[in-house]
């Protein structure tokens, strides 16, 4: 991928505080037009990065890019591309919802008014929140505070959307609206958004990219990400022997580990092994070579972004 | 969704420091002029000034030094007031994080920090100093006293500096500290503790103190001396004071740019 078609690029980007480290020398590659979901504990230093990205924090060393535009030297031009929603969106109390966007608006129209307030009445109705247009900000619930957030970061159909936990504050339906919102800005919009929630980042992500103690330790497609570590492992449900059968494929050069899940009746065996292959070709012979034993299902296991990111997170691991 | 929501759209042509300077300049404005916030000012500070010194306007035997001196020491509590209107004007928006999301918009800092400082320093003189000092002009010629308009407004002015100093004292120290207490607390203390420190000699006549009040080293205030035709005996005070609002701007402005959010 060449730097063209990136949206965001970061090289050794590091902030540290009192020689602690928030954000540790990373390379972030985010494409265009991609859903890029940003993943990390609390204190990771995914929001560290986002402010570093939008000229509110300085990186202490490294640099980075947004469509090739230097984040530090063309900080006002980056800005003008990006529409940002903060973690915990706070407004201008004073002001209503239609207000605010009107406010946001001004950064990058200069009218006509008319069809400024057209915008304004677009978005309120993208995000749902119309009726409540004219009612001061503080009269708003956290969700509507939200979804004010993100009409208030794409009133100018900004070219890259930095989310900072965007569906953090919503209700289960609140989120379902949040996330089809997100799909139909990657028509337009590259989306660089961080969450916790990682059933979302499956659902909506093309990329995804995992921080840990202000190190990246993943980062790439979703399918990439998820199948890390996961190669390699099988499980397969028998009836009969256990113990015979956990034996069994010890006992194979090209598995190096067996765990059990008794379920009763019968049991679930996660298999680890050292050579995909012979695995998957080979696993069921060795089982059904003991008469005793009924394999009733088999299958490559896949793994879900929640077990990689506890896996991962819980291991330290990184990739340099 | 596509890009031709906005394609009817004039794009705004503002870069480099004037980032964002007639959206944010407009809005500063708007808090005090678009609100109910400057008639309750003006209502307020009108009545101060004018309802404490009708006595001396309508009293048998009206005395211009007196009145004058008595008006400048009414514009002194102005800068209490002043510290209580900035005090949250940086700090506030650090803290609620409305700082940070303007700033995530192409806004310069500089241009941040004039929406602070330009349309506060117009609300709060307009308000605590020009209306009301307009309505005591307009009661002290109905009185049938004869004060020269020329002087009355240059008095008038070194009033508003005064207020101009605390302002400015208040923005500065609104970005150097990040919670209230000591940006409300240090121009309290200030205003306050001029009058000790007024008792030194040589300081007397150069402290902000000495525009509005007369100290031990002049017979009247700055102001008063000006409005009433009798020569200034303080003139440090106004160099002093405008040093010192432009040492606290550059110091804002600077610490403000580098200022993490």
């Amino acid at each position: 991928m060449n730097a063209a078609d990136l949206a965001v690029e970061t090289t050794a980007l590091s902030r540290s505080y009192d020689g602690v480290n928030a954000v540790d020398s990373i390379d972030l590659k985010v494409p265009r037009h991609s859903v890029f979901g940003f993943l990390g504990p609390n204190g990771a230093g995914k929001t560290t990065t986002m402010k570093m990205l939008l000229g509110l924090i300085r990186p202490t060393a490294g640099s980075g890019t947004v469509f090739g535009l230097d984040i530090v030297a063309d900080s006002s031009e980056v800005r003008r591309r990006i529409g940002y929603l903060p973690q915990e969106p706070r407004f201008y109390p004073h002001m209503t919802a239609r207000e605010t966007l009107r406010f946001a608006a001004g950064f990058f129209f200069s009218g006509p008014a008319d069809r400024i307030e057209a915008r304004v009445d677009e978005m309120l109705e993208l995000v749902g929140i119309a009726e409540k247009a004219d009612r001061p900000i503080k009269t708003l619930s956290g969700g509507e505070t939200q979804r004010l957030g993100i009409a208030q970061a794409k009133i100018h159909e900004p070219d890259l959307l930095i989310l900072d936990e965007p569906a953090a504050a919503l209700d289960p339906l609140g989120r379902r609206d949040v996330l089809a919102i997100l799909e139909q800005f990657r028509a337009t919009s590259t989306v660089f958004y961080s969450t916790h929630i990682l059933d979302d980042v499956q659902r909506v992500s093309d990329m995804v990219c995992i921080l840990n103690k202000g190190r990246i330790i993943s980062q790439g497609q979703i399918g990439e990400v998820l199948s890390v570590g996961t190669d390699s492992v099988f499980t397969v449900e028998i009836e009969g022997d256990v113990e015979r059968a956990r034996t069994a494929l010890l006992g194979q050069a090209w598995v190096d580990q067996v765990a059990v899940e008794d379920n009763g009746a019968s049991a679930r065996l996660r298999v680890t092994a050292n050579d995909a292959n012979a695995a998957e070709t080979r696993l069921q012979r060795v089982l059904l070579e003991d008469e005793t034993l009924v394999v009733k299902n088999f299958a490559k296991h896949s793994a879900n972004l929640e077990e990689v990111f506890v896996e991962l997170v819980a291991g330290g691991s990184t990739d340099d | 969704m596509t890009k031709a929501g906005i394609a009817a759209l004039e794009p705004l042509h503002e870069s480099g420091w004037r980032g964002g300077l007639s959206n944010l300049m407009s809005a500063g404005f708007r808090s005090w002029w678009g609100t109910k916030d400057w008639w309750i000012q003006a209502l307020l500070w009108t009545a101060v000034i004018n309802g404490s010194l009708a006595p001396f306007i309508w009293g048998d035997t009206p005395d211009e030094l007196d009145l004058f001196t008595l008006y400048s020491v009414m514009s002194m509590f102005g800068a209490i007031a002043v510290a209580i209107v900035m005090q949250e004007a940086i700090v506030g928006e650090k803290r609620s994080g409305t700082a940070a999301w303007v700033l995530s918009k192409p806004v310069s800092r500089q241009t941040f920090m004039l929406s602070k400082l330009v349309p506060n320093a117009v609300g709060v003189i307009a308000t605590m100093i020009a209306i009301p000092s307009v309505l005591l002009l307009f009661q002290v010629t109905l009185a049938g006293m004869e004060v020269s308009t020329p002087r009355f407004a240059l008095g008038a002015s070194v009033a508003a500096l005064n207020l101009l100093f605390f302002l400015t004292l208040t923005l500065m120290l609104g970005t150097l500290f990040d919670s209230a207490g000591p940006v409300i607390a240090i121009p309290l203390a200030f205003a306050f503790g001029q009058q000790l420190i007024a008792g030194i000699p040589g300081l007397g006549s150069v402290l902000p103190w000495a525009l509005v009040v007369a100290t031990n080293e002049s017979d009247s205030s700055v102001a008063s001396a000006l409005i009433t035709g009798q020569p200034v005996s303080a003139p440090g005070a106004i160099v002093f004071t405008v040093v010192a609002c432009g040492i606290f701007t550059f110091v804002a402005f600077w610490k403000w740019n580098r200022t993490e959010l």
